[in-house]
């Protein structure tokens, strides 16, 4: 009997431990998007965060209101976001006649207090368009429970805009009015000052793809219902249903406060997850056993014949890859092969194959393979691997950390060692393309997005190694960026906010046309100079010398530019202001994916300062960051905005494709662009291409060198 | 710039359903087929076997690419490829989340019917290497599941990620005739014949 309600009770906790295995991931009730944009309800925020490392991108509407904005789960803990909101009618009562749209730029920030636990709710403080007009300020707690699975409650207490409706009370006293001048600046006096109101929701996941959500609203929408009248809002109760295709994406349709439609539509990236699951390109070539060596007679260390021969065929099985073979030294039991990437996006996988054609194509004497990446010319660095270690690892579990613990990657510099092969037709070289982009004109309160298709011819001359001459053309095929009538208020010398003067007068516009010089005067220094037209407005003298050691997660640069002022048309001409500009900067990779650059110096106006970029790597190659630069420019000269800033995103296509291209989508999105604290853009700056094969970018990525 | 940006985030979001979404269904659907630019090609007359991967419902033959260290390499017509240590799925290279190594027990130990562990090393999104710990047993498995003239032996594994069963049908020499086995998260189980 006992044994029997013994197996009886095994028996169910066996069950109940499979159903829990199987059940994993549908219990999750995922974080959704709010019409603001950040983890939360409809219109209200929740204290649930996105998963470390989401990247969003939402848009929604409802009557007059709609917001574009994009979120970074910056930790697992901490986020931010970047809105642009625009509200329609908003002079229709007051001014008709005057603008229509008010259009805004806000930013957030918002912290978990506390994680879900069994009996905790998830705690969330947010603070709501922190450095804009403030005209959206609002600061809130947020407090969110998990019922049952499919059911998650949101209670929460605001202030400012979320505290603008049934307010309870003003426990931190009132709320200050606040100058807030140019913008741009934190208005931390009113912070949880004011009318403090409740706010509360709920969320039924139905089906994993069917939610359905309810709130009560604690925002009055002050300015755009009560003042400017752009909407009736007749009440706080908003409901509303979502539909996610799949786990990235979805869409909802929504009563909003008892008068108007709502529509929204959410983006969320996982940058830790590749989008097709990983890299879909072919398998490489099996290491070869050294048995099975090619012999290549008694002769091969003096005959360069057979070297060259070697050669060839390691050009032939790495052409597969992209991977161009520039030399190849032989001795009796060391070589050293210089290898330039052009295909694959993972430098440790370009390693990885050019260890394994060595293996295939070399002597069985030859050990020790040194593989020395090449970059316009120059060597970036020198991986050291053991040929017996390729052998006994490849198919050793976790064989790729061992390999790594193996491998040494040094400084190097100079020419390849005496007696190398070379690849023949490397110099000079000829290589051009053509292809159609997008060029944008964002924020302009007459119009927030401008766009013109552009179609641009590159073309590029490798003279010597090292010595480039490159240069792009573009023309306009169609677009509205020149219906822009912004002109330039700054004090400040014009350096960068005629923008729109060289957007619209550039056609054709010779973007760049330069001549540039890479070296390596020591192992540990690089070298660049380039000459000519720099960029769309500045032609001049460009020189930069970087000092990196392969070993050192940090790096140091000094950059020095004469430059002078393109004409508008940005064909031959300059206009008549020049400038000298440069800037010591430092660079430290946090092992934690966080990278830091901190640039200081002269900007192209004369001001003096300094420029901290903050990012989060990915080893994917996905960066997520922001910027700021503070100068000697007072706020009210630099003018709307009080200093420049902005945000950073890189995309490599690779991962959007799964197949290997060195493309990668670059994003800088500034709030406004204007004359204070502005950089020369060059291109060829030195340490974004060199950190790529020193020790702490190859072992981020390493996990591919057996791919 | 900004367009393009959008573009590339619209895209990814829709192929990060991953074997759900559509998109990526038609993207992985290719692999086995398809024109290859491997530098690696199998001899001309070398062995084949078919392999399946059998959640994306795609089936393909892999000819004999080298042998080495007992763990031979099968390549598809594009490319991809799979590496078996005897009968013993060690690696994969071109399904997206691939098995890139892996510590797996010898046939003998499966049909002693030992407990074991198991590892296996796949990479996430940011190529960052992680290793699933199995812990496993093996016996026989339901004979009317067995392939005609066969056993089946079956090993059954957990980890914090969940259960997978591996299947191996024997023939009465010893040798494997198929197995379906566990790859990784995103690629589900392969199938090998």
């Amino acid at each position: 009997m006992f044994e029997r309600r013994l197996k009886a009770v095994a028996a169910l906790l066996c069950g109940a431990t499979a159903i829990g295995l199987a059940t994993t991931g549908f219990a999750e009730i995922r974080p959704s998007l709010n019409f603001a944009g950040v983890t939360g309800l409809i219109d209200m925020p929740s204290g649930d965060v996105q998963s470390d490392g989401a990247l969003s991108i939402s848009k929604s509407q409802f009557g007059p209101v709609g917001r574009t904005t994009l979120s970074f789960q910056i930790t697992p803990r901490l986020s931010g976001s970047f809105r642009y909101t625009g509200v329609g009618n908003w002079n229709r009562y007051t001014n008709p006649g005057d603008f229509d749209t008010y259009y805004d730029r806000s930013f957030d920030l918002r912290y978990q207090l506390a994680q879900e636990g069994r009996f905790v709710p998830a705690v969330t403080v947010g603070f709501q368009d922190i450095i804009g007009t403030g005209i959206f300020a609002g600061e809130y707690i947020a407090a969110t429970k998990t019922f049952g699975g499919s059911v998650k409650v949101t209670a929460g207490l605001g202030w400012g805009r979320f505290g603008s409706y049934g307010a309870i009370g003003a426990p931190f006293g009132d709320r200050p009015a606040v100058d807030f001048g140019r913008g741009g600046t934190l208005r931390l006096g009113q912070w949880f000052r004011g009318d403090m109101a409740p706010f509360a929701g709920v969320e039924w996941q139905a089906t994993p793809k069917l939610t359905f959500k309810a709130e009560y609203s604690s925002d009055a929408y002050e300015f755009e219902a009560g003042e400017r009248r752009t909407f009736d809002r007749k009440s706080p109760v908003n409901f509303g249903v979502e539909y996610a295709p799949s786990n990235g994406v979805r869409f909802g349709l929504y009563s909003l406060y008892g008068s108007e439609v709502g529509l929204s539509a959410q983006i969320v990236l996982d940058p830790k997850k590749s989008a097709t699951g990983g890299s879909l390109g072919p398998g490489p070539l099996p290491v070869q056993a050294r048995t099975a060596a090619k012999t290549w007679g008694p002769d091969w260390v003096t005959d360069t014949g057979a070297q060259s021969t070697m050669r060839r065929d390691l050009q032939k099985i790495l052409g597969h890859d992209g991977i161009v073979v520039e030399s190849l030294a032989v001795a009796p039991t060391t070589a050293q092969i210089r290898i330039r990437n052009t295909k694959l996006d993972n430098a440790p996988q370009a390693l990885g194959r050019t260890a394994r054609a060595l293996a295939a194509v070399l002597p069985a004497s030859v050990e020790q393979f040194e593989i020395v990446p090449m970059l316009h010319g120059v060597p970036q660095s020198k991986v050291v691997l053991q040929r017996s270690d390729l052998e006994q690892l490849e198919f050793a579990p976790g064989g790729d950390g061992q390999i790594r613990d193996r491998a040494q990657i040094l400084a190097i510099s100079g020419p390849a060692p005496d007696g190398a092969v070379y690849a023949n037709g490397l110099y000079p070289r000829f290589s051009w393309n053509v292809s159609p982009f997008v060029a944008t004109s964002l924020f302009d309160p007459e119009n927030p997005l401008r766009a013109d298709l552009r179609l641009r011819a590159r073309a590029s001359y490798d003279i010597a190694p090292g010595l480039v001459l490159s240069g792009a053309v573009s023309t306009k095929l169609f677009g509205n960026i020149d219906t822009s009538r912004q002109v330039s208020d700054s004090v400040l010398p014009h350096v960068r906010s005629d923008a729109n003067q060289y957007a619209s007068q550039g056609d054709p516009a010779v973007e760049h046309l330069t001549l540039a010089w890479f070296a390596k005067p020591a192992p540990n220094l690089f070298s660049r100079v380039t000459v000519g037209y720099l960029e769309t407005m500045y032609g001049g003298v460009s020189t930069e010398v970087l000092w990196q050691r392969p070993d050192k997660p940090y790096a140091l640069g000094v950059e020095v530019n004469y430059v002078k002022q393109r004409n508008f048309d940005q064909l031959f001409g300059f206009q008549d202001y020049s400038v000298v500009t440069g800037h010591v900067s430092g660079y430290y990779s946090f092992n934690n994916g966080f990278h830091a650059q901190l640039d200081v110096g002269r900007y192209l106006a004369g001001d003096v300062g300094a420029t901290l970029t903050v990012e989060r790597e990915f080893a994917n190659g996905i960066k997520v960051g922001a910027f700021a630069t503070l100068t000697d420019v007072s706020f009210d000269d630099f003018g709307e905005g009080s200093f420049d800033k902005g945000i950073k995103l890189e995309m490599p296509l690779a991962w959007i494709l799964g197949r290997p291209t060195q493309k990668v989508n670059k994003m800088t999105l500034r709030p406004i662009l204007r004359d204070g604290g502005a950089r020369l853009n060059v291109d060829g700056r030195l340490y974004q291409t060199v950190r790529e094969y020193q020790q702490t970018d190859l072992d981020a990525a390493w996990g591919r060198f057996w791919r | 710039m900004t367009v393009r940006l959008v573009t590339a985030l619209a895209v990814a979001a829709l192929l990060s359903g991953c074997a759900a979404s559509p998109l990526a269904q038609v993207a992985l659907n290719k692999m086995g087929g398809g024109a290859s630019s491997a530098a690696a090609q199998p001899a001309k007359g070398a062995a084949e076997r078919w392999v399946t991967l059998v959640n994306r419902g795609v089936k393909f033959k892999a000819a004999q690419l080298s042998e080495r260290d007992g763990v031979s390499i099968w390549a598809a017509k594009d490319g991809s490829q799979v590496f078996l240590r005897g009968p013993m799925l060690v690696g994969t290279r071109g399904f997206g989340r691939d098995l890139m190594s892996a510590d797996a027990p010898t046939l003998a130990v499966l049909a002693a019917g030992h407990a074991h562990q198991r590892s296996y090393y796949d990479m996430d999104g940011t190529d960052t290497m992680i290793r699933h710990v199995y812990d496993c047993t093996a016996g026989s498995g339901d004979a009317k599941d067995a392939l005609p003239g066969t056993t089946l032996l079956v090993e059954d594994c957990v980890s914090d990620l969940g259960k997978i069963r591996n299947r191996f049908w024997v023939s009465p020499a010893g040798s494997v005739v198929k197995s379906k086995q566990w790859v990784s998260q995103g690629v589900g189980y392969a199938a090998v014949e």
